[in-house]
């Protein structure tokens, strides 16, 4: 079983529509088995992408993947040393005059325990948090989707994309797939390394402007530091044919393949408003061959 | 004291850093703007700009520094750390993995001899430019970048926050640029901000994205304001927006139609060369607030 | 020599798991020659399951069994530097993992020597 996963750098190159289209592709024309899991926890969009429903969901979980400092205001013996220098690092406490406590922030507070450590009264401890919801759910196209919501406010991501990859990898046992589909979070921190590391290769979309050309040489460095095989789609590269040269140049440089040049199509936008799944279908069948010849000749992975 | 408006949206590539970089040239022929890219993962305004940066400061996140002489191979700094950062093996010292410290002082708390201290290790860099270019004398920009294979981006948006603070009174606008998504790096950039500018496009996509960052703005107790980019993409979902904003108890203060003119300034990098006609509206409503 | 070797299965005829950090099982072999290899101890990966940091969670679980060498597929930058930092080898390998101790042993096996971290 392999993962492959779909990154870019860039938000809104198109990622998460080719990602559906490739899923589409392998499920119904090449029968294979796979599971969709959707990386992008803080604004997920599989979901929509894929024309899903609430009935179509059969598994929910909560992830407490994260932890946050609370009080026990009456083992408090007012010390102050949770404020004291060199404790937080993360100005996530602060000293109530009046109640003589002190008070934390949850959206700076880390977990990292170190109040909790200093306290000579054991009067802070560690509560789990709830930082994201878990579902899965079964699509018309022949595979399932794990997806997870981030708690507005929450932070963890990272932690909530490992959730996810849990969960996909266990189903993906469970019923014997071919591949794990990552679509993966634009940028390149903590959830983008999350859904690249271990993963058996990248596809990193990017589209014709500097932008794109600037984020995408990040996230191939990024690439590189994980070990994991890269090949780059330009989408939407007749807009600039200037830069959709200058990324071939680039790509030829990094040892990043070209896969393929998708151009600009309207029908993307058009299946998602309409919720068109034979428009979507059809997209699939027009562009995902040549990606997926590609893979297979040019680097010799083998889905 | 300046304005500070954030410039946000949830979805990628909705135009926000578009929408900040026209707005901070507009609102730059009468006042003095400081524009600001809190996008540390993939900082992308002196790309769109052409901009020279000048290092301005070095991110420095606090590590730990073990004086071996002291330590007695007990672990316990292994056993605190949240982060996976430190690896213990009986017998040994301990290893600091530093690409998964988050800076806490944990450790240093735990050890039973003290021989735990600090040092320092670079996670980004905070960037200053001027653009020279045209009439834009009275726009800076300030930029924020993480150093690649480090994870969180929160730290680096907090420092280049305190950087715009120490000074912002300089200025008369503030504009913030923020990454996409809802996530730590976001809350970060939008923190303290007078209000933020949801930018979003007529799309389903669009529609799920901009309700998560309006509950996220709602949430941290800063006013809102929709606007709808690329307006004429798909007139069917126009409404949805409408709809959402009046849910939000907000409205769209200006729709930019989808202009393939501005995309090729875009992706030209001459956005300083687009019409002022295509983005007044914004600026005005901006100048009123 | 003691070796840990991430494997799929619970026994040496069981394949090589081609992921270090979140590989099924560890098993830790005591190796002479090629006619002389003990497996002294298997455990199952309790990191395979985990959050951020297995490949160093499991990196640490080996190390703590005094191995001298690991035989892998794949491991990541961070573990893998953590071995560096131990003095421990590490070296690739797939198929049996009967086989691949043998070819350690006669010095078939490509060790891994991934370059450090890049800088933009």
């Amino acid at each position: 079983m392999k993962t492959i996963t779909v990154s870019s750098g860039k938000g809104g190159v198109g990622k998460s529509s080719i990602t559906a289209i490739i899923a589409l592709y392998l499920a119904r024309k090449q029968n294979k088995q796979i599971v969709y899991a959707d990386c992008d926890v803080d604004a997920p969009n599989a979901h929509i992408l894929l024309n899903l429903k609430e009935k179509d969901f059969y598994e929910k979980e909560e992830i407490f993947a994260s932890e946050k400092a609370t009080l026990i205001a009456e083992k408090c013996i007012h010390c102050r040393k949770c404020v004291s220098e060199d404790i937080c690092n993360f100005n996530a406490i602060s000293w109530n005059k009046e109640k003589n406590i002190p008070e934390f922030n949850k959206y700076l507070c880390e977990g990292c325990g170190s109040c909790s450590l200093i306290c000579p009264a054991k009067a802070i401890v560690l509560k789990k948090v709830k930082n994201a919801t878990l579902r899965i759910a079964k699509t018309s196209y022949g595979f399932p989707l794990v997806t997870a919501q981030l708690e507005i406010g929450e932070s963890g991501s990272g932690k909530i994309v490992t959730e996810v990859r849990k969960r996909a990898e266990k189903l993906a046992e469970k019923n014997k797939a071919d591949l794990i589909l990552i679509d993966g979070a634009p940028g390149i921190g903590c959830p983008v390394i999350a859904s690249i590391q271990g993963t058996d290769y990248i596809v990193a979309v990017t589209e014709p402007t500097p932008a794109a050309l600037h984020d995408l040489s990040r996230l191939i460095t990024l690439a590189k530091y994980f070990q994991a095989k890269t090949g780059i789609i330009i989408n939407k590269y007749d807009l600039n044919l200037k830069m959709t040269e200058k990324i071939e140049t680039y790509a030829k440089e990094q040892n990043a393949p070209l896969l393929a040049k998708i151009p600009y199509d309207e029908r993307f936008i058009k299946s998602l408003v309409w919720q068109d799944e034979i428009l979507l279908q059809t997209l699939s069948e027009t562009y995902v061959p040549d990606i997926l010849k590609a893979i297979k000749s040019i680097q010799s992975f083998s889905i | 004291m300046p304005k500070t408006i954030a410039v946000t949206g949830g979805k990628g590539g909705t135009g926000k850093s578009t929408i900040s970089t026209l707005l901070a040239i507009g609102l730059s022929k009468e006042y003095r703007v400081l524009l600001v890219d809190a996008d540390a993962d993939c900082p992308n305004l002196h790309i769109i700009l052409k901009a020279k940066r000048k290092l301005l400061s070095e991110v420095k996140q606090t590590i730990p520094k073990w004086d071996f002489s002291k330590c007695i191979k007990c672990g316990k700094c292994s056993q605190v750390c949240k982060e996976n950062a430190i690896v213990f093996v009986k017998g040994k010292y301990p290893i600091f993995v530093k690409e998964q410290c988050i800076g806490c002082n944990a450790c240093r708390i735990i050890c039973p001899t003290k021989a735990i201290g600090k040092a320092e290790q670079k996670i980004g860099a905070i960037y200053f430019s001027e653009i020279n270019s045209l009439n834009l004398s009275n726009l800076h920009l300030i930029s924020s970048e993480m150093l690649i294979t480090y994870e969180e981006t929160s730290p680096i948006v907090n420092a280049l926050k305190k950087e715009v603070s120490k000074f912002k009174d300089k200025y008369d606008f503030v504009i913030i640029d923020t990454a996409a998504g809802t996530h730590c790096n976001v809350i970060s950039a939008l923190l303290g901000v007078d209000f933020a500018l949801a930018v979003t496009e007529p799309t389903p996509l669009g529609a799920h994205d901009l309700s998560l960052i309006l509950s996220l703005t709602k949430k941290l107790n800063i006013p809102a304001f929709v606007l709808l980019n690329k307006a004429n993409m798909a007139k069917s979902k126009a409404e949805e927006i409408k709809s959402i904003a009046t849910q939000f108890n907000t409205e769209i203060v200006s729709e930019i139609p989808y202009d393939k003119k501005i995309f090729e300034a875009y992706s030209s990098a001459n956005l300083e060369k687009m019409p002022e006609s295509l983005y007044k509206p914004l600026i005005d409503f901006i100048k009123k607030k | 020599m003691r070796i840990a070797i991430s494997c799929e299965g619970k026994t040496l005829e069981s394949n090589v798991d081609p992921r270090f950090g979140r590989c099924v099982h560890l098993l830790i072999v005591e190796a002479e020659s090629p006619d002389k290899i003990n497996l002294v101890k298997v455990i199952d990966n309790p990191n395979v399951n985990v959050g951020g940091g297995a490949g160093i969670s499991t990196a640490q679980l080996a190390a703590n069994e005094n191995v001298e060498a690991i035989i892998t597929g794949n491991i990541g930058p961070r573990a893998f530097g953590v071995m560096q930092q131990l003095n421990i080898k590490v070296y690739r390998a797939t198929g049996k993992a009967i086989d691949a101790i043998k070819q350690l042993l006669e010095g078939k096996l490509e060790e891994i020597t991934i370059p450090g971290p890049m800088w933009k």
